[in-house]
């Protein structure tokens, strides 16, 4: 090796790592911008206020169940995504770009489309009204509201996870006896578990943050639908401090979800 | 003569790209025989055929009187060792061996004590804990035959067993196969391209070439006669 | 020598594209605003927060103030006062802030932040309205306590909400609404769409929804009156032209639309 490529590699490298340190920056500061201006010594007061708990009880309940809700109906789809790659050009496009849907449209243009399909005059919602069933202003619409814009996080980790694994072990599996269903259970599944859980980690964080799509389809009542990105904004607005601690709330929530994972379960990290 | 019923017998037509592969060979238990032939001759297709990986166009593949063609992997008690050894990662040692029990109808616990002894004939007691990424070649490739042994199949098939080994050990490592395989008691087919591996491991020796057999018969009688400008050179590396 | 000659002209042209350039960018400034405010010579943007009750109005009395003076252009954005009144006070820059009710006004003359006094030009009143269709057969404002109606408020801390609140106080209603929106034309938007049985906007909102929604009479409503307050910021950057649009807004003309889209006299 020539001494001066040696030499002209150590360039790139600097500017690589100042780059980096911004990007950084933009990512952290803001945080730190919260920990910063937070009322420390009104927060325990303002943690225990009845809105605080009420957000943080709800988000947490709709996040898990969006989450849930995500994998059950995500995980075949990305199934199908993976098995894609074997379809005609069109339909196979047709096929990823539907799933990105949720990814490229507003939040707040997402809760309006499921408004005119499930509120009481929606395309099906005016159904659903007829045997007495009512979307918006439950619970349950903002879990649709938040499955709605988490769910290609998931496909796409699982997708991923699939198309990575060297999917030849279920022909091992098959030959020492295992139908089908058994090579799915005992050899698909655990071998994509670390993208499923990295999916489920990025899926949940999303749901917790939703607001538009919410807002717009579920409307805002404390205890019902008003989420912790809600209440936390409402507030912004008269009770500053209120705000802060509300999204300090949201911060330490998604920090803890992502600590207490293990590292191969983090988006972006293999095994 | 009509065939007997007992042992292995193919003769079937499988696609393969743009020609047909037609294998015709019968194999006795006791008697190994060696699938060889040129890259893209069509081994793979028949292994892959054999084992239920692949459909058949048209023809048959008897096992000891049973029909195999219709049916699923699962269902065809066909052993293989696959060239990457294709262990699951996600399981021990023990667990690989133990698969094709549980597949069988066993619970876990029972499972793992009654792929113990296979792990001690494999010379393996001692890796039981460890996973397949902490194995060595040859060590991987003892679980693997281990593993499809254990799920007693009725036929056996190894598809390039030594390609995925250091050239060091090879050897050492077809010495210690050739014994595994004179214990098994159906009939074996070994996929390879190697002559070192035919005169250590078979019996017989089949030659595919375009997906036709051009040669069969025993290693002996291919050295004193090779058929076609291929053969010859399998034999001459099989004297170098 | 031949180099030294070459430089000079150089150097000549230099300076004459110097003064020329100076001569250029003070010529403007030789033509500032008179200090007598003469309207026909403001220019530049003009940055307008205000409520969201106040689209309609703002929206078209900008359109016509940008005609009379073509140098200035007009920006607004509309939303609920309270998140409006909190921007000014986090620093976000504007000209003009108009609001729909004094107390969020208060937050930021309070914090130092408006030019002089607001001055008071429009009031507004809550009314009641319905989806054209009227799935829930209301027909007052009682009938909004009856279980399973469904029906869309503002927040109370927003001035529509807290107008709200005062509204069926005095009614001596409790209504348990389905959401509480963050400004006026959200809650619109609900009763428009036909997704709750009722909502309580302002007058002037009803009046700007049309045939969309149907309007009933609140007899009490008259008496929860909000008033709508203008202000120039002090950290305004074009004041001249702040200032004349504020008196714009004061004006005859922008009165006049005012009491057309249904706002009351200030």
């Amino acid at each position: 090796m020539r001494r001066s490529a040696g030499a002209r590699r150590r360039g790139p490298a600097v500017a690589v790592w100042v780059i980096a340190a911004v990007a950084l920056g933009l990512l952290v500061l803001p945080l730190l911008g919260i920990l910063l201006s937070a009322p420390w010594p009104q927060l325990p007061a303002l943690l225990v206020a009845p809105e605080t708990v009420q957000a943080l009880g709800l988000s947490v309940l709709t996040g898990v169940i969006s989450t849930a809700l995500c994998l059950v109906l995500g995980i075949p789809l990305a199934v199908v995504l993976a098995r894609s790659v074997s379809w005609p050009v069109v339909p196979r496009r047709l096929l990823r770009a539907a799933v990105t849907i949720p990814l490229v449209l507003p939040p707040v243009v997402g809760g309006l489309a499921l408004l005119l399909l499930l509120g009481r005059n929606g395309v099906l919602g005016r159904y659903l009204a007829l045997l007495g069933v009512t979307v918006p202003f439950t619970t349950g619409a903002v879990v649709i509201a938040q499955t709605f814009v988490a769910m290609p996080f998931l496909v796409f980790a699982v997708e991923g996870a699939l198309r990575g694994a060297d999917r030849r072990v279920e022909l091992a599996a098959a030959s020492l006896g295992a139908s089908p269903w058994q090579v799915f259970r005992t050899v698909t599944v655990p071998l994509v578990a670390p993208g499923i859980a990295a999916g489920a980690v990025l899926c949940f964080a999303r749901a917790l943050g939703e607001f538009g799509a919410t807002i717009t389809f579920a409307g805002s009542y404390p205890g019902v639908t008003r989420t912790l990105p809600i209440a936390s904004y409402l507030a912004s607005q008269t009770d500053l401090d209120q705000s802060i601690a509300l999204a300090l709330v949201l911060l330490v929530v998604s920090v803890a979800v992502l600590l207490g994972l293990r590292d191969r379960w983090l988006p972006g990290v293999r095994g | 003569m009509s065939a007997p019923a007992q042992g292995l017998h193919a003769r079937f037509v499988a696609a393969r790209g743009s020609f047909r592969v037609e294998p015709r060979f019968d194999v006795a238990a006791g008697r190994p025989l060696a699938l060889v032939g040129p890259n893209g001759a069509g081994k793979t297709t028949v292994l892959h055929a054999l084992a239920g990986h692949l459909a058949v166009e048209s023809g048959s593949i008897g096992l000891h009187g049973r029909e195999l063609a219709s049916l699923p992997p699962e269902a065809r008690r066909v052993g293989v060792v696959f060239q990457d050894f294709l262990l699951f990662p996600h399981l021990t040692v023990a667990d690989n061996v133990a698969y094709g029990i549980r597949m069988r109808g066993a619970r876990r616990a029972p499972a793992r004590a009654a792929a113990l002894p296979w792990l001690e004939r494999f010379d393996l007691g001692g890796l039981a804990a460890r996973f397949p990424h902490e194995l060595s070649g040859g060590q991987a490739q003892r679980v693997a035959l281990a593993r499809a042994l254990a799920a007693e199949p009725e036929a056996l098939l190894l598809d390039e067993p030594m390609a995925a080994l250091d050239v060091e050990v090879r050897d050492e490592v077809r010495a210690e196969l050739a014994g595994y395989l004179r214990d098994f008691a159906g009939p074996t087919v070994i996929v390879t391209h190697s002559a070192a591996d035919v005169a250590a491991l078979a019996a017989d020796v089949v030659v595919l070439e375009r997906g036709a057999v051009t040669q069969h018969g025993s290693w002996a009688a291919l050295r004193a006669a090779p058929a076609t400008p291929y053969v010859a050179r399998l034999v001459r590396q099989g004297e170098e | 020598m031949a180099r030294p000659a070459v430089g000079r002209r150089l150097v000549a042209l230099a300076a004459t594209g110097c003064v020329l350039a100076l001569a250029a960018c003070s010529a403007p400034r030789a033509a500032a605003p008179n200090p007598t405010g003469a309207a026909d010579r403001v220019h530049g943007v003009v940055t307008v927060l205000a409520a969201a009750s106040l689209t309609e109005v703002f929206g078209g009395l900008a359109a016509r103030f940008e005609k009379l003076h073509p140098d200035v252009t007009i920006t607004e954005s509309f939303g609920g006062s309270s998140a409006l009144a909190a921007q000014v006070v986090q620093g976000a820059p504007a000209d003009l802030l108009a609001t729909a009710d004094q107390a969020t006004m208060k937050t930021v003359t309070d914090a130092g932040l408006a030019d002089g006094a607001p001055i008071v030009f429009a009031t507004n009143t809550l009314t009641l309205v319905v989806p054209p269709s009227n799935p829930a057969r209301v027909t007052t404002i009682a009938d909004l306590a009856k279980p399973g109606v469904k029906v869309a408020l503002c927040d109370p801390t927003v001035p529509c909400g807290s107008a709200a609140l005062r509204l069926l106080a005095a009614e001596k209603l409790t209504v348990t609404p389905v959401t509480l929106e963050m400004d006026v034309k959200a809650v619109l938007t609900k009763v428009e769409l036909d997704e709750v049985d009722a909502g309580l906007v302002y007058l002037t909102d009803a009046q700007a929804a049309g045939d969309k929604v149907k309007r009933l009479a609140v007899p009490g409503a008259a008496d929860v009156v909000n008033r709508y307050p203008v202000a120039v910021l002090a950290g305004s950057t074009n004041k001249t032209a702040a200032r004349a649009f504020e008196r714009f807004i004061l004006s005859t003309t922008g009165l006049g639309a005012l009491t057309a889209a249904g706002f009351g006299a200030p």
